[in-house]
């Protein structure tokens, strides 16, 4: 245990010690002091209250003694209702009786203030029997009577008439409670409120209990003869006091008991007047003050620890100091010194303390500093030793390291000629290559500048190799800086992409597809750029020609659907004007002969051949109208094509809508007739192929454009397999619409999907130039005429 | 750590030695005598419904067949409290035994009355004849007296017999009385058998007024619990007269009547609530307030020489738990 500790405990045992002590000593006078009082006053509330019971008992006999010499009571002819009167005059004059009776000598009741039992005959108690053998005024006994509900005291005085001789008894019942009265101011007791808690009892010269002030239930039950102070008083002591356990209660109390002295000539009845008040409330301030103690010595206790703890750290300080320091010095800090100021035993302890332990340092500091001297040499020593250990060992390292990297290097420069020779071999192959390309390839570096050329190349510019490399490229093609506004070279440098044109220059004399490519570091930066030129200038040539010969193609096909046009025409006007005005005339002719003819036969068979030249004629009219409609000259393709959709409905049953936005849209004649048969070609492909109901045509003008839209909800069809395949088609098929409206500076769209309807959009320009406008209408006359 | 533990035990010791010296007593049910009259019914309702205990008080109710056994029961220290009347409260008081009334039950209007063989038709003509009540200085003496006064006949003008109201019926039957004192379900029943009424207890006020009132060292000692037990009784009244059918059941099966005759009883007499109570509480000269019946019942008995001084009702009611809950009930907290 540490010395604080021990000092703590020290002057906490001697503060609690001390504490204890005195509150033990305070306690217990306290509660002597406490005791000697109240056995004195409970000696004196006991004395006073049993004297003036004594005294009331004697009032009481006096006054019943009294009301027998009433003159109404003590007149024999006083009527029953006369003396209950008195009585109950008497009663409540008093203030004491419960009841009062009137008794003749063989205790039948003649009255009675509570009008009970009148004209009957009670059973003869001790006070009756002494009273009727003339005892006056002596006897009181304590009854229970259940028509009061509490026991009474009893007081009998015989009633005499003049000469003296006993003819009644009247008999007094005070409630046994009405000592209540008489104890409380004496005991100080209210009726809200024991002052002391204090329990009165009485009992007669047997123990029995005749009144109780907190056990009333035990009255007339009760016999308390066992009880310590009862014993003592019916043992013959007339007062007295002792502390025991009520049962009742269940606590201790404080007793004083009081045996009955009687007052004047009233004897008394040998009672016991007994006071309890329990040690608890007895004590109340006593152990009130106890605990009051507790509650203090808890505190002091706390404070106590507190305050010795701090005392106790006080004192000690500097010892501890003190020990501290020789344990430092005993560690070998010889320097350790201790600051303490106080001129107490301890300040000159610690003042010694610092001499001794500088005339130690003193002592032991040349010792010191030789040894230190021997201890820096052989620590010299050990490091160099240490030091060539360490070097013999990286000696050693570092051939082993070198060995090793000889080795590694041999291994390398094997590798890198097996490696250069491999490059080598790939080097001839990719020169081989190179130069065996029959197209023109060179390489050029960022600034277009020539860095290699192969064989080829050197041929087609006719020119040695070393005057090619290292050339720029436009001067080796003795061109600007670019072909055409464009340099391949520089939008390759920005888009690092390879790319490829046609190109003509005149040094190769000849047209190129030239290609260029670059060639990227490890970085995707462009360093070189190769450029190959293949020569397509016979290709070129063919394609040419082939464009030649299509437009010659289409100029023909179109000549020829004019021509064809032409012809339908004049078969159908020939048709029309010709046929068909002869067969009117033919017609009328046999209508008139058929009217002359007298036999029936001959004018029926007239009749029948007037039916078929009208036939004729139907037919003749439909031909001319299928071969060139008339309207399409006549009207304008507008109202030609307004036609054609109603002719397709009646024909084929279709559901057709015309529409026209009305604007004029003024057509050379060529396309015209060419729009009129491409419209008619699409609605016979509609009814033979599409499966529609509905079929839109509309006709509208778009700026400097007619544009013929032809659309229907048929099945549709895939656009890309069947619409070009010309060789799937004959005759005016979607290729040839196609080819022809190309050739008149028109075009075709189709939007078809597979179930979804098909739609198809002419468009062909409207103005052309005057002079074909004049050359189509000379052509147009011709083909009038 | 070792100064730390030793502060602790020194601590735990103080606590241990402080708690041992001031620990609380433990608490008892509080006793309650209690008599089979349809005034105090809804005190039953307040036991089997549990209104004691939610409202946290333990309740022992001690019944009995009369009024004046279950007093005498208070009075020999059987029951810390008891229903009765307010003349038995003034008797107690005088004999030492510190009483307080802490709640006004109920008043009887017609449940208290005093019934005569069919030949006499007033209490005059009970002159000379004998009249049956619960005792001397009881209640029931107290009316029984008071109203005979009221009819101008003297106490030496009758004769008397000591009967309980319960067997009031059969002494009339058997002859040993003319009148007597009769209350609850028997009043219907002595109607039924041909006795007349002469007299009830709308006839003399302040009388026959039922109070509960405890010892005045249980009232000192246990107010919480006594608070609770008026708030619990207040409670059943309020249940009783919304629930008077299930009411009537339970407090029938409690008292072993019959519901019928126990409707009847309920229905002559006034069960007070709170605002009725507050209002009796309070102190005036008015005929509802439980400090004049006190004067009436006391000075009757001072008249009659029963006490030797005219007690304070000041210190006899106890308003504080009726004015408190009715202040929680005006403050919203019931």
């Amino acid at each position: 245990m540490k010395f604080t500790t021990k000092l703590t405990a020290l002057f906490l045992g001697i503060m609690i010690t001390i504490s204890v002590a005195i509150a033990y000593s305070i306690y217990i006078s306290n509660h002597k002091g406490l005791e000697e009082q109240i056995q004195h006053r409970l000696r004196d509330m006991a004395f006073h209250t049993m004297d003036k019971i004594d005294r009331t008992l004697h009032t009481k006999l006096e006054d019943i003694e009294l009301l027998t010499n009433d003159v109404i009571i003590s007149s024999q002819n006083s009527k029953p209702k006369e003396i209950t009167e008195r009585l109950i005059e008497y009663r409540n004059q008093r203030k004491s009786y419960v009841s009062l009776s009137f008794f003749d000598l063989d205790g039948v009741r003649i009255a009675d203030t509570s009008g009970l039992h009148i004209g009957r005959q009670d059973a003869p108690t001790e006070c009756f029997e002494k009273t009727v053998q003339g005892n006056i005024c002596s006897s009181c006994t304590v009854y229970d009577e259940r028509d009061f509900g509490v026991p009474t005291m009893n007081f009998g005085a015989p009633v005499r008439d003049e000469k003296g001789k006993i003819f009644g008894v009247i008999i007094a019942r005070m409630p046994i409670t009405k000592l209540y009265e008489i104890a409380k101011d004496i005991c100080g007791i209210h009726e809200d409120k024991s002052v002391l808690d204090l329990e009165i009892n009485l009992v007669d010269r047997d123990g029995l209990l005749l009144y109780s002030h907190y056990n009333r239930g035990g009255i007339l039950k009760d016999n308390l003869a066992n009880d310590r102070c009862i014993r003592r008083s019916i043992e013959g002591e007339k007062m007295g006091s002792s502390i025991c356990y009520d049962k009742l209660l269940e606590e201790k109390v404080i007793c004083f008991f009081v045996r009955e002295q009687g007052y004047l000539d009233f004897a008394g009845n040998d009672w016991t007047l007994l006071l309890h008040i329990p040690t608890k409330t007895a004590f109340a301030s006593a152990i009130q003050l106890r605990n009051s103690m507790i509650g203090i010595l808890s505190v002091v206790a706390v404070l106590t620890s507190v305050i010795s703890h701090v005392f106790s750290k006080t004192i000690s300080k500097p010892i501890i100091k003190l020990k501290n320091a020789a344990v430092e010095i005993g560690k070998g800090k010889l320097d350790t010194r201790i600051d303490i100021n106080s001129r107490d035993e301890v300040g000159e302890l610690a003042t010694s303390f610092n001499d001794m332990a500088f005339n130690l340092n003193k002592v032991t500091a040349s010792r010191d500093a030789l040894n230190r001297e021997i201890a820096e040499r052989i620590r010299a020593k050990q490091e160099l030793q240490k030091a060539r250990d360490e070097l013999e060992v990286r000696v050693k390292q570092r051939t082993a390291d070198l060995a090793k990297a000889n080795e590694e290097l041999r291994n390398e420069i094997k590798e890198r000629e097996l490696a250069e020779g491999a490059l080598r071999i790939a080097r001839d192959d990719w020169e081989n290559i190179f130069e065996s390309i029959s197209d023109t390839v060179m390489i050029l570096d960022r600034d277009r500048r020539v860095l290699d050329c192969n064989r080829f190349a050197v041929a087609s510019l006719q020119r040695p190799k070393s005057e090619i490399v290292g050339q720029f490229c436009y001067d080796v093609f003795q061109c600007k800086e670019h072909f055409d506004g464009r340099c391949l070279h520089e939008e390759l440098l920005v888009s690092e992409q390879p790319d490829t044109i046609d190109m003509e220059t005149e040094m190769l004399s000849g047209i190129y597809l030239v290609t260029i490519a670059p060639v990227l570091d490890s970085w995707g930066k462009v360093i070189k750029t190769i450029h190959i030129a293949k020569d397509i200038t016979d290709r070129k040539k063919g394609e040419k020609k082939l464009l030649t010969y299509q437009d010659q193609l289409r100029s023909l096909a179109s000549e020829l659907l004019l021509a064809e046009e032409r012809l339908r025409r004049r078969i159908a006007i020939d048709v029309h004007d010709h046929i068909g005005q002869k067969l009117a005339i033919s017609k009328i002719k046999i209508k008139s002969l058929c009217e002359s003819v007298s036999s029936p036969k001959v004018a029926k068979a007239l009749n029948k051949v007037s039916d078929l030249i009208t036939e004729t004629i139907e037919s003749s009219r439909s031909l001319t109208f299928e071969l060139s409609p008339p309207v399409l000259y006549e009207l304008g393709f507008e109202a030609a094509v307004e036609w054609l959709v109603r002719h397709t409905k009646q024909q084929h049953n279709l559901l057709v809508k015309f529409k026209d936005d009305g604007n004029a849209k003024p057509l050379d004649d060529n396309v015209r007739v060419f729009l009129f048969q491409a419209v008619r070609e699409l609605l016979v492909n509609v009814v033979k192929h599409a499966q529609a109901r509905h079929l839109t045509v509309s006709t509208q003008r778009v700026n400097s454009e007619i544009q013929v839209n032809v659309e229907d909800d048929g099945v549709g069809f895939n656009v890309s397999q069947i619409a070009f395949n010309s060789h799937k088609t004959s005759g005016f098929g979607l290729f040839s619409i196609r080819e022809r409206l190309g050739h008149i500076g028109g075009r075709l769209k189709i939007e078809s999907v597979s179930g979804g309807g098909t739609k198809v959009v002419l468009t062909a320009p409207l103005n052309q130039k005057s002079a074909k406008r004049r050359k189509n209408k000379n052509e147009y006359k011709n083909l009038i005429s | 750590m070792k100064k730390t533990l030793l502060l602790l035990l020194l601590a735990v010791v103080i606590i241990f030695v402080v708690a041992h010296y001031f620990k609380p007593d433990k608490k008892q049910p509080l006793k309650i005598g209690i008599s089979s009259c349809p005034g105090t019914a809804h005190v039953f309702i307040a036991q089997q419904k549990g209104f004691f205990e939610k409202n946290g008080v333990e309740v022992e109710l001690v019944l009995e067949r009369n009024v004046t056994e279950s007093s005498r029961m208070y009075r020999y220290g059987q029951v810390d409290g008891v229903f009765t009347l307010v003349p038995d409260v003034v008797i107690f008081n005088s004999e030492g035994i510190g009483t307080k009334i802490v709640y006004v039950v109920c008043s009887s209007n017609t449940t208290d009355a005093i019934v005569g063989r069919p030949e006499f038709d007033s209490l005059a003509d009970l002159r000379g004849k004998k009249v049956g009540f619960e005792g001397v200085n009881t209640s029931s003496h107290v009316f029984v007296l008071k109203a005979l006064e009221q009819a101008g006949v003297n106490e030496s003008d009758i004769y008397f017999e000591s009967v309980y109201v319960s067997d009031v019926l059969s002494a009339l039957e058997q002859g040993r009385i003319s009148a007597g004192h009769i209350w609850g379900v028997s009043i219907s029943r002595a109607l039924k058998s041909g006795y007349k009424m002469l007299c009830t207890a709308a006839d003399v006020p302040g009388v026959t007024t039922h109070v509960l009132v405890f010892d005045s060292k249980t009232v000192e000692n246990r107010p919480r619990d006594i608070r609770a037990i008026v708030k619990s009784i207040l409670d059943a009244r309020d249940y009783m007269y919304k629930n008077m059918d299930e009411a009537i059941v339970i407090v029938s099966k409690a008292l072993a009547l019959d519901e019928e005759e126990l409707l009847e009883g309920i229905g002559g007499v006034s069960h007070l609530d709170l605002k009725d109570n507050f209002e009796a509480m309070s102190k005036s000269e008015q005929m509802t307030s439980i400090y004049r019946h006190g004067a009436i019942a006391a000075d009757f008995f001072w008249q009659k020489g029963q006490i030797s001084r005219v007690p304070d009702f000041d210190g006899i009611v106890e308003p504080k738990f009726v004015k408190d809950l009715a202040a929680s009930a005006r403050g919203g907290k019931r």
